[in-house]
């Protein structure tokens, strides 16, 4: 995983990081998922193209830990990211300059990255929306039936 | 001769053998016409909210609305292609439902197999076809809420969004309220008929912006309650009911102006996202909650609910969702403390605007 680079899977994920929260929605799997802290400044760098090592340097000058112990926290992270279709494998790496973190502090708390994934709108996202509402009062899947069988126009 | 224009002619072939029929409503302030062949679905636009009756000229958007029960399109490339794509369905459109030979720029096709409906809206001549391939009846979230794949496509480009949420107010202010289902929108909006507040909708509703003030638009005159507790909840409501008969958990629908025109607004600028939540306590209060909570809210539930939702859908909710302040709304059993909360709430809010 230490060589590979990684890149947020545009055009089919879309994402705003918002000050308190990073918010990243599919749109081919109506996933959307919700990352923190370092996970949030994890997924803005890796926007720009980004290896492991390179994440775990440039978060190690805003939070208070090693380049080291983060990379090793980071394993998780990007395969849960790979796990969700949130990132993609680089085949051939762009020019860029140095990562460079979200805002100006230093020295905060290093929390473990991870991504909260929310999978209850997928039914919907995708085809086909035929809902019907269950007593959770959120529209259900209908079942295939005799009705779905191909038929003249 | 482009998809557009054999569905054009599709549907004049089907209005003169079956008649035409036509309403033109104002939504969001533009003149749109339905155009109906024969008298089958008419009462599809029941359910839009009905403001002035009638206008003179051009309409901004023209809807033809017709099925294929009596006759199949005498150009035999559609009906081939129609014959196919209903068919074997899965071969012709996307994961959303969008049909992938017929895209184009300026150009979108959406189908729903369930109900057989074929949606596309033409942004070139401002035209909208809705097919159903059968007469067979809609489903009661498509009566309740017609037409909104293609509103939704045709609104976004004239700059307008379709947002998944229910909202309250006055003329000159009122809240947005957001959240997926069973989280109390309805009942917060319901709970606002006859209150000092107006009903802009409680499902679906169009935001427009012009600068920098983001202002609601109602679009459906419906409503939605889930179960035998809210309709308790709302006796009045209760005995409105458009589909007693509905099968056991479906949601049970209301064609609200057709009872309550008074409590209808037809439009304001928003003040504020609400995030209902059913607290089980007596009292309704808000507190103060982050942009990114009411952009979770909303964006989700916006997206997965319209086919062709994309990057422009995301950026502007995005944007309402940092420009407008964000209350958790923890909502009470005392259903008629909910409307003086939030009266209080826009009344604190214009205070506030009038000091600085």
């Amino acid at each position: 995983m230490g060589d590979q680079c990684f890149r947020v899977n545009t055009p089919e994920v879309l994402y705003e990081n918002f000050d308190d929260e990073l918010v990243a929605i599919h749109l081919e799997t109506g996933t959307y998922h919700s990352l923190f802290g370092a996970a949030a400044d994890a997924f803005v760098l890796l926007a720009e193209e980004a290896t492991v090592p390179e994440l775990a340097e440039a978060l190690s000058r805003k939070y208070a830990a090693g380049a080291e112990q983060i990379a090793a926290a980071l394993g998780d992270f990007i395969a849960q990211l790979q796990q969700e279709h949130l990132i993609a494998v680089v085949e051939t790496r762009k020019a860029r300059g140095p990562l460079q973190v979200p805002g100006t502090e230093t020295g905060l708390p290093f929390v473990p990255p991870s991504v909260a994934a929310y999978h209850e709108l997928q039914g919907l996202f995708l085809l086909d929306p035929i809902h019907e509402v269950g007593e959770q009062g959120w529209p259900q899947m209908r079942q295939a039936d005799e009705n779905d069988k191909p038929e003249g126009v | 001769m482009d998809f557009a224009s054999l569905l054009n002619e599709y549907f004049d072939e089907a209005a003169e053998e079956q008649g035409l029929a036509s309403e033109r409503i104002h939504l969001a302030g533009h003149p749109i016409e339905f155009c109906f062949a024969g008298d089958r679905w008419k009462d599809l636009t029941r359910a839009l909210v009905h403001g002035p009756a009638s206008f003179p000229g051009k309409p901004g958007l023209r809807v033809m609305v017709w099925d294929g029960e009596e006759r199949t399109p005498r150009n035999h490339v559609l009906k081939a292609y129609l014959f196919a794509m209903t068919n074997w369905w899965f071969d012709y459109v996307g994961p959303r439902g969008q049909l992938l030979d017929v895209q184009a720029h300026g150009f979108e096709a959406y189908y729903v197999p369930g109900p057989d409906l074929l949606y596309a809206v033409d942004l070139k001549s401002n035209t909208a076809f809705c097919w159903k391939r059968h007469s067979s009846p809609l489903p009661d979230w498509e009566v309740v809420s017609p037409f909104r794949s293609l509103l939704h496509c045709w609104f976004r480009a004239q700059e307008f969004q379709f947002v998944h949420a229910a909202a309250v107010g006055r003329p000159n202010g009122g809240l947005l309220l957001t959240g997926k289902g069973g989280s109390g929108k309805s009942s917060t909006a319901l709970s606002c008929l006859n209150s000092s507040l107006g009903y802009l909708c409680d499902d679906f509703c169009l935001i427009g912006q012009q600068n920098g003030t983001y202002s609601a638009f109602g679009l459906y005159a419906t409503a939605k309650l889930v179960g035998a507790e809210d309709l308790a909840r709302f006796p009045c409501i209760a005995q409105k009911v458009w589909n007693p008969d509905r099968e056991p958990g479906q949601k049970a629908a209301f064609f609200l102006q057709d009872h309550y025109p008074e409590s209808f607004v037809d439009h304001f600028p928003l003040k504020g996202i609400l995030l209902p939540v059913v607290t089980g306590q007596r009292d309704t209060s808000v507190v103060p909650c982050s942009s990114s909570r009411a952009f979770s809210a909303l964006a989700p539930s916006t997206l997965s609910l319209l086919p062709a939702s994309g990057a422009t859908d995301f950026r502007f909710l995005t944007e309402l969702s940092r420009a407008l302040p964000a209350y958790e709304l923890r909502l009470g059993t005392d259903i008629a403390q909910i409307p003086l909360v939030l009266n209080d709430l826009l009344i604190a809010g214009r205070e506030a605007a009038s000091l600085k």
